[in-house]
């Protein structure tokens, strides 16, 4: 058969789809099941609302497959790239038959709208709507998630979490590797030397799929990365 | 209660002015603005004001955001308010009749965009009578090493989000102590800890802009 091994995909997914909601904004700028001071919520409506006309959401992936892959305990190989990573990233992809590199971004104009407030209004301000962008960064990356499951059950094959450089002790540095694998300004995102994605409201990372493979929960208890903020 | 006491509460809570909704107590009430104003109008020393209200609203709340009893949108308020009363203190400041705790020279590291966490610490500094030079992000050793220079500031902070942009934080303080040993040097934010910054040669490492301020507090009171 001559299935393509290499498949790219780019989606844009309306700011509606990524179904923000006030609590997530409160909850990720600490109030988890406290009340906020009173003038916060309106600030943080009013802004949600206002970032829907900043975004350009784009989710995209390199799909790899066949001979491409490979999925050992503390090696993940995707094309001629090695990924030397520790037990738990292997826990997870385990079973994969192919690997997707990934990146979600929310895009560059809401990068500048931070400047502009920054330079036009109170930190207070500027705080809730970086909050709003990291939240709708991650939430773009939740929708990939649901999309890939949803597009690959129909084949019986099901996904991982997604897993990130920098997390699950990967380090931020193989984000270079990770982006050797993608096409040059995937989804308007540049790397710098630094391994910084720009715009900075971006996520990388790698979701396998297979048949065999099982979504689990953050392996936390076998992590001993400090200062981690995923088991919050 | 006193006049002092009053704006010290007005700092902690965040309540900028009267027209400010917050806190429920205290609507339609004087804020900081008010507060300071009258203060000055009835001879307390800018000095004073300083002193027993906006260092100690601007403390009580940092002690509360290290303790977990506050967050970052309350610091943020405090700062909002405690900026608003520092607008009347300033031609104190510029006459000398005020003086600054001390000059700090803050910035992110070469590489790194974010800044969020670096301007929190900016503001709790400033809160509590630094002047802060705030060089943005993506600042080079030569920028900073520049800055330290015309400013003749003994202190500097460093931040960054990533271990990445952490690392350009070695060469940076390389560069300043080679050329000023005695300038110190701090480090912050998410991916940093105290082994990394010893290893590095800083001169601290601090988790949260209150501990930061209270290590230098006890450093110039010590000098
Ligand atoms: C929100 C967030 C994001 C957002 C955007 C971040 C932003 N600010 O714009 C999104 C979702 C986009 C994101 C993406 C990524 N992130 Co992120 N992110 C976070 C998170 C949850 C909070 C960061 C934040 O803004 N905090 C709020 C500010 C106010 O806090 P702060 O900067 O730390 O500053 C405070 C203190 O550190 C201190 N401080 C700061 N500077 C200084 C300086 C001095 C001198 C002192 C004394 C104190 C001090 O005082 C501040 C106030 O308290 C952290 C986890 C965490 N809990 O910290 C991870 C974290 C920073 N991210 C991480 C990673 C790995 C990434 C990605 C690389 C993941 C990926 N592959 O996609 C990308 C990179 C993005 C890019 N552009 O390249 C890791 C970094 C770990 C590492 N090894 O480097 C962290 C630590 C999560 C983890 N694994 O635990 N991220």
């Amino acid at each position: 058969m001559n299935t393509p091994t290499v498949q790219t995909v780019i989606n844009n997914p309306r700011f509606e789809e990524l179904e923000m909601k006030e609590q997530d904004i409160l909850e990720a700028m600490g109030y988890a099941g406290l009340d906020a001071p009173g003038y916060i919520k309106p600030l943080v409506y009013k802004y949600i609302a206002e970032a829907a006309a900043k975004v350009e959401i784009t989710c995209g992936y390199v799909l790899f497959s066949n001979h491409d892959v490979g999925v050992e305990k503390k090696c993940i190989t995707c094309k001629n790239v090695n990924f030397d990573v520790d037990d738990v990233i292997g826990i997870h992809l385990r079973g994969a038959t192919e690997l997707a590199i990934f990146v979600a971004t929310i895009g560059d104009e809401f990068d500048d709208w931070i400047g502009d407030l920054s330079e036009e209004t109170d930190q207070l301000t500027v705080f809730i709507v970086d909050t709003i962008g990291s939240e709708l960064a991650e939430a773009a990356g939740d929708w990939l998630e649901k999309t890939l499951a949803k597009n690959f059950s129909s084949a019986q094959k099901k996904i991982s979490n997604r897993l990130s450089p920098g997390y699950c002790n990967w380090d931020v540095s193989d984000q270079h590797k990770l982006f050797s694998l993608l096409p040059e300004n995937f989804c308007g995102i540049k790397l710098n030397k630094s391994a910084m994605m720009i715009p900075r409201k971006s996520i990388s990372g790698i979701i396998g799929i297979g048949e065999n493979v099982k979504r689990l929960d953050y392996q936390c208890n076998i992590c001993d990365m400090e200062n981690c903020y995923k088991p919050r | 209660m006193e006049l002092l006491d009053k704006l010290a509460e007005c700092i902690e809570l965040g309540k900028t002015d009267k027209n400010f909704p917050h806190p429920p107590h205290l609507t339609g009430k004087d804020g900081a603005r008010e507060l300071t104003n009258q203060a000055l109008e009835e001879g307390v020393h800018p000095g004073d004001i300083l002193k027993k209200s906006l260092m100690v609203g601007m403390n009580r709340i940092g002690e509360k955001f290290a303790e977990g009893k506050a967050f970052i949108p309350n610091l943020l308020i405090s700062a909002k308010a405690m900026y608003a009363a520092m607008e009347y203190l300033k031609p104190y400041f510029d006459t000398g009749e005020v003086q600054h705790k001390g000059k700090m020279v803050i910035g992110t590291v070469a590489g790194d965009m974010h800044d969020i966490g670096k301007n929190i610490v900016k503001m709790v500094l400033e809160g509590d009578g630094w002047k802060v030079i705030d060089l943005g992000t993506n600042v080079s050793a030569e920028k900073f090493l520049e800055a330290v220079d015309e400013n003749k500031s003994k202190v500097v902070g460093l931040s960054a989000l990533l271990t990445t942009t952490m690392m350009n934080m070695e060469a940076i303080i390389k560069t300043i102590k080679s050329h000023d040993k005695s300038v110190k040097i701090f480090v912050g934010g998410a991916p940093l800890s105290s082994e990394y910054a010893d290893k590095i040669g800083s001169d601290g490492y601090f988790p949260d802009p209150h501990g930061f301020q209270k290590y230098l507090n006890n450093l110039t009171s010590a000098a």
